[in-house]
């Protein structure tokens, strides 16, 4: 159960990170954030990848919690990237 | 550092990409050690199979230098008696945990083949092993480190990855194999160079610890009980689990070593459960007629924990099932950095080469070993669990068998990639991988009464788990050799589109 909110809380920090660069906006929102708004979704981002940690060492304990919060990031981050992918094919068909 | 980096993987590279691929498979070595042994079944141990145990000790070795008991946890190990008879030989025996009858398991190596393969290799000197797994792993830290430097967009392409393009696609699944999962594997290499720091820096040895024997005392220490000479008694193995449970807060001990049983100076050793955390860097010893405490854990300071702390963040036996398999998708993560980084090193090239048709000898080379070895392994690898099914349960040396058939199978394919052109190579080799690892649970399912339907019925995980990894192995190895067969036209619409920048100039 742990696991499970590590991991979407993971995943969740990691799609507004995706989305807080410029690059990859067009893609989600079809238009660019503004400064304030790019600001805003990093700065969320981040916070939901503490969170994880948070959740992480609370259910786990420091050492055990630690090492699996860093587990699920990697897991969680390659997610993210096969959605981007995903998302990119389908946008890129006319 | 681009130089450094390429040069510092690619040379190493096979050698890393075997150490990744077994110690990610050793992850889960009591697992696939259960898988192997069909025979075999998880259960906690009854009481009734203590009685036996400690029956069949007093009986069969009596005149035993030392009696060693593995109580098994959930990981599939088996609850296994051995004992040191005089002349330095090891008899081993396995009991049923439920009803202690004795059990005999087919002659394997089991999952422990992949845990020694990953700093042993086979065939060769174990030392030589160890000094080629060293280096290569020093140069994988110094590959890691200028990867990153050499990296200069790793923020900004953080979630890039693009397919179907070439050279391009194999550099971006380099880069997020790598970064992605760049925790693990700066702690996986560093913490493989401490475990072998006594070979890499031995002046540390007779600076701080007179020769290695005493090295090894500290960094793993043991108590060295000697026999007295006077005859004394042993009590019932079930008091003693009882009494190491007591002095353990709680906890089932992992095993029993009772040193000189029948000795006045008898002791036992407590091992802990392999999944303690941080675990014992020293034993509980209890006095084996009593029970009493004869030592409790020593503590040998800041250094030993740290060493300590390394050694069992590398071998992840502290991990429970979730985080058991973020190691193992972490360890794939990097065998999948190593092998795309050895065939972008030929990806780079290729376009580049005089005449593409007739590369030069260092291209073959490299571009030949990367088939041979990564695809080539991956499909030995099934053979090894095919030939644990299949080859008759009397042959002599039969655990011996099923390795050499892993080696055998890998030969065979590596030839064939030899003699095949080089695309085909990886498709042929990729596509009997595949069916290589299908036909591992139809092998199972036909030879055992613990198929895939029959283990997800009876919730039997590690049977399940092993047999649908083996699907999900040959289903991505099946997928690679698709891509491959229908690639045929990007390289032609490369060529062309080269053709048109270079018009455009």
């Amino acid at each position: 159960m742990i696991d499970v909110i590590i991991f979407l809380l993971s995943v969740g920090g990691f799609l507004l990170l995706l989305v807080a660069q410029t690059r990859h906006q067009r893609l989600w929102f079809g238009h660019k954030l503004g400064n304030l708004q790019q600001l805003l979704v990093r700065c969320a981002g981040f916070c939901a990848l503490i969170f994880a940690l948070v959740a992480a060492i609370l259910g786990l304990g420091w050492s055990y919690g630690l090492l699996t919060w860093l587990g699920w990031l990697s897991v969680a981050a390659f997610v993210v990237v096969f959605l981007n992918l995903r998302r990119e094919r389908r946008g890129a068909k006319p | 550092m681009a130089w450094l980096h390429t040069w510092t993987g690619l040379v190493p590279g096979w050698v890393l990409f075997l150490v990744f691929f077994t110690g990610t498979i050793a992850f889960f070595n009591l697992e696939i050690s259960h898988w192997m042994k069909p025979e075999l079944r998880v259960a906690g141990v009854s009481a009734k199979a203590i009685q036996a145990a400690d029956e069949l000790l007093r009986s069969r070795a009596d005149q035993a230098e030392v009696w060693r008991i593995t109580l098994p946890d959930d990981r599939g190990e088996e609850f296994s008696l051995g004992w040191a008879v005089p002349k330095g030989r090891f008899e081993r025996t396995t009991l049923d945990p439920v009803t202690g009858v004795e059990v005999k398991p087919r002659d394997t190596r089991g999952g422990f083949f992949f845990y020694r393969f990953h700093f042993d290799f086979h065939y060769i000197p174990v030392m030589l092993a160890r000094y080629i797994v060293s280096i290569a792993s020093l140069a994988m830290l110094v590959a890691i480190v200028s990867g990153v430097v050499t990296h200069k967009k790793i923020f900004t392409d953080f979630f890039m990855l693009r397919f179907g393009k070439g050279q391009r696609s194999w550099l971006d699944a380099h880069n997020v194999t790598a970064v992605l999962a760049l925790p693990f594997h700066l702690m996986i290499t560093y913490t493989g160079l401490v475990i072998f720091s006594y070979l890499l820096i031995p002046s540390v040895i007779g600076v701080h610890v007179p020769d290695r024997e005493a090295f090894f005392d500290r960094s793993y220490p043991h108590l060295h009980a000697e026999a007295s000479g006077n005859p004394g008694t042993v009590m019932p193995l079930a008091d003693l689990i009882r009494r190491a449970k007591e002095e353990s807060g709680g906890e089932m001990p992992g095993g029993l070593a009772i040193m000189h049983p029948g000795d006045f100076a008898s002791v036992v050793e407590v091992e802990p459960r392999s999944d303690s955390f941080p675990s014992a860097r020293s034993h509980l010893y209890l006095k084996s007629a009593t029970g009493e405490v004869f030592q409790r854990p020593q503590d040998f300071g800041p250094a030993a924990d740290m060493h300590g702390l390394m050694v069992d963040l590398h071998v992840g036996k502290l991990a429970k099932p979730a985080l058991r398999w973020l190691y193992f998708i972490a360890g794939v993560f990097g065998t999948a950095m190593i092998a795309t980084g050895l065939v972008l090193w030929t990806a780079k090239r290729r376009e580049k080469l005089p005449d593409p048709e007739r590369p030069h000898f260092g291209f073959k080379l490299v571009e030949r070993l990367n088939i041979g070895v990564i695809s080539g392994l991956l499909g030995a690898t099934a053979v090894y669990f095919l030939a644990n099914r299949l080859l008759p349960l009397g042959l002599a040396g039969r655990a011996q068998w099923e390795i050499h058939c892993l080696f055998i199978a890998w030969g065979m394919l590596l030839a064939w990639s030899l003699a095949r052109p080089a695309h085909r190579a990886w498709f042929e080799t990729l596509a009997a991988g595949a069916l290589l690892y299908a036909l591992v649970p139809v092998a199972n399912a036909a030879t055992t009464s613990r198929g895939l339907f029959q283990s997800v019925a009876a919730g039997d995980w590690i049977f399940a788990a092993f047999d649908m990894t083996m699907l999900v192995v040959a289903t991505i190895m099946a997928f690679g050799a698709w891509k491959l067969a229908t690639r045929k036209a990007a390289p032609t619409r490369r060529r062309k589109s080269m053709a048109l920048a270079e018009a455009a100039e």
